[in-house]
């Protein structure tokens, strides 16, 4: 199951729910007007013959059945609807309706409550009717009624017909009301959650002070909040204390490498002295690197900003320009004469060319020209060195990589530290043999959509 | 000439001092903040350096309370912390320059001179690289023993480039200081002027040569030549 609304399903399950009981409450009500109907129907058959019965009269001349004209009326239908008849203890009938199938009459005289009976006509016409014991004059008659069951029917489904008729004129704007009233009331219900979710995306490595909202919050939740609030507070001191480790350990290390170098430059040897200096830059060089590697992977991310890639390129050449003259290296910059603007991290930026330049120094035969071109959002950092076998130019990229352990210069962190910050710039960085089919050129490659016009 | 060091590290401190001495320049050490407080309240210095690694107290402090017991001395700030950031905030805080740790002294002593050059400052006379001489009180140059004939403007670019020697100069400072008030340098002025002089030193044989990086700036440095000089 792919990850989901919890207001929705909430929704979906308590309107399924609430639709489903609605119907099955309709069908018992369906059912109930059924029953009810047939009951009804039973309480009017004993009706219509004690009715009858108060008809019967007896005086001089014998029995009288004597039937208001409007209720003959109900009879009189060929017997089609209602038929009845009246007869004595023998069986014998004395009264009956115009039509009245009196084969199919039980014969049997009911006693106190009365009895009830079915037929099937010879058009197949089902017949229900009752046979109640009546007295007059102290003396019992049998009144049987009948009636088909289609008269029955036909009311029936009369009376479904508009109560379903006005269960939908009321229904439907009833149960739109019903929804959205549970809608409402179900969002009004996950608004902390939902708040609590919006807040949690303003939480970056940016901005790690901010904080859940922890008012208003329902029990179930509260605990979870807190407990992730909690934990921001961690990670907050764990940030803070991961710069303050980055910064302590630069003066931790760079102290004694300034004791050393400046040790050096008192010594009366020169030559060993020279020899010992390159050392200690290395080490620097090492010890810079490794900060840069921990500051690129620190949770705090790297701030972005707009920035001028033209000026990055000025100040990083004009950085290690002093080393290019000293080694008598040709060094030529092109293409920084206009600004050119993307949004990224100036620092990280400059580290990751000093790093390309630095290479290019150390690896580089001396004397052998090294050039730096920016062209729109790309650079580029050219040499004459001995090249990269194709082999290996992606794993050059690699922390810790170096062709062969002898290597001199580097501890393969520079070209890992510039790959990492291209990356968190949306950018990246690969090489290829130089222009003039030597050397290799460095490319730092800025997207373009970064461009901040 | 005094220079105060405020450094916490003695070995390095004394390193400091002695090679800034070698280089022509006193310096007196301290090793805590509230010496360095102390000190200054007692006796004039010319230039204050100041390692923001201080135990006693936070270095951006520490710039902030010298800044309000005298407002010009010139502060070159030490720094074992090299982020973008930390660099900013010193120059925010009322340092000149910063020198990220470790350094020659060698350049220590090259940004100091830069540093001595500001207004209101009175300095050392005499400037120097390689065999090429300047004595910026009476205006003349020398290569070795021979007197150098420069114009100037020529003075004034030379003196630039030696006060950074073996350092970057840009193309817009250089204009801001040589042009600074009355006459404005048209565009390739200083080109000119660069041109003349790096003729000059050529033709009569100083050890140090004006290199040129087109859009960078300018820098004097050892005549093109292979390893450290």
């Amino acid at each position: 199951m792919g990850s989901q609304s919890v207001t929705s399903v909430v929704i979906r399950r308590v309107l399924v729910i609430t639709l489903s009981y609605l119907a099955i409450l309709s069908a018992i009500i369906y059912m109930q007007i059924d029953s009810t109907l047939l009951l009804l129907r039973d309480k009017t058959l004993v009706q219509y013959a004690n009715s009858l019965g108060s008809y019967l009269a007896e005086d001089k001349k014998g029995l009288h059945l004597n039937m208001p004209p409007a209720e003959q009326k109900l009879y009189d239908s060929a017997g089609r609807y209602y038929q009845y008849a009246i007869r004595d203890t023998k069986g014998q009938v004395l009264f009956e309706s115009p039509v009245a199938f009196l084969d199919h009459y039980p014969d049997a005289m009911p006693d106190e409550t009365p009895d009830s009976f079915e037929f099937v006509d010879v058009k197949n016409t089902l017949f229900i009717g009752k046979s109640l014991r009546y007295i007059v004059n102290g003396k019992p008659y049998m009144i049987q009624v009948a009636r088909s069951k289609n008269a029955a029917d036909e009311l029936s489904r009369l009376l479904t017909k508009t109560f379903m008729h006005k269960l939908s004129y009321f229904g439907l704007p009833f149960l739109i009301l019903l929804a959205g009233t549970i809608i409402i009331s179900i969002r009004q219900i996950m608004s902390p959650i939902t708040r609590a979710a919006q807040q949690a995306q303003r939480i970056t490595a940016a901005a790690p002070e901010l904080r859940f909202d922890e008012k208003d919050l329902p029990t179930e939740i509260k605990p979870l909040v807190q407990a992730v609030n909690s934990a921001l507070d961690r990670l907050q001191s764990g940030i803070a204390a991961q710069k303050q480790f980055t910064a302590n350990a630069a003066h931790e290390l760079r102290t004694p490498l300034s004791v050393l170098r400046t040790h050096l430059d008192l010594m009366d040897d020169r030559q060993t002295a020279m020899r010992l200096i390159d050392d200690v830059d290395a080490m620097t060089r090492l010890v810079t690197q490794l900060l840069d590697n921990v500051r690129l992977d620190s949770s705090a991310g790297l701030p972005m900003e707009r920035m001028d890639l033209a000026a990055a390129v000025r100040d990083s050449c004009a950085a290690v320009w002093p080393l290019m003259v000293r080694e008598g290296r040709p060094f030529e910059v092109t293409g920084i004469s206009e600004p050119v603007w993307i949004r990224g991290n100036y620092d990280s930026i400059c580290r990751s060319l000093r790093n390309l330049l630095e290479n290019a120094l150390f690896h580089t035969p001396q004397r052998s020209p090294v050039s730096v071109s920016l062209e729109n959002t790309r650079v580029n950092v050219s040499d004459h060195g001995p090249g990269i076998p194709q082999e290996d130019r992606d794993k050059i990229f690699e922390i810790f990589f170096r062709k062969n352990s002898s290597h001199a210069a580097g501890a393969g962190i520079g070209l890992s530290i510039v790959k990492k910050s291209m990356e968190l710039h949306g950018g990246n960085v690969n090489v290829t043999i130089g222009p003039d089919g030597r050397g290799s050129t460095f490319v730092l490659q800025f997207p373009k959509e970064n461009q901040a016009l | 000439m005094r220079l105060l060091l405020v450094e916490d590290n003695v070995r390095l401190a004394t390193f400091i001092q002695e090679g800034l001495n070698k280089a022509g320049l006193t310096t007196d050490p301290v090793h805590t903040a509230e010496d360095g407080l102390a000190v200054m309240g007692a006796q004039n210095y010319d230039l204050l350096i100041l390692d923001l690694g201080l135990p006693d107290r936070d270095g951006l402090t520490l710039l902030k309370e010298v800044r309000d017991v005298n407002r010009n001395i010139p502060i070159l700030i030490l720094t074992a912390r090299d982020s973008l950031d930390d660099r900013l905030r010193g120059l925010d805080g009322g340092a000149d320059d910063y020198l990220l740790k470790p350094f020659a002294i060698e350049e220590l002593a090259a940004r100091i001179r830069a540093l001595l050059r500001r207004p209101g400052q009175s300095l050392g006379t005499a400037l120097e690289a390689g065999n090429v001489m300047l004595d910026t009180q009476t205006r003349t140059a020398a290569i070795g023993d021979k007197p150098l004939r420069l114009t100037r403007r020529e003075i004034d670019l030379l003196e630039q480039l030696l006060r950074s020697a073996g350092q970057v100069v840009s193309k817009e400072r250089m204009e801001e200081r040589l042009y600074s008030y009355s006459d404005q340098g048209s565009a390739n002025s200083i080109e000119v002027l660069v041109y003349r002089l790096r003729q000059k030193l050529e033709e009569n044989g100083a050890s140090v040569e004006i290199h040129t990086l087109r859009g960078i700036g300018y820098m004097l440095a050892d005549a093109k030549q292979a390893g450290h000089g």
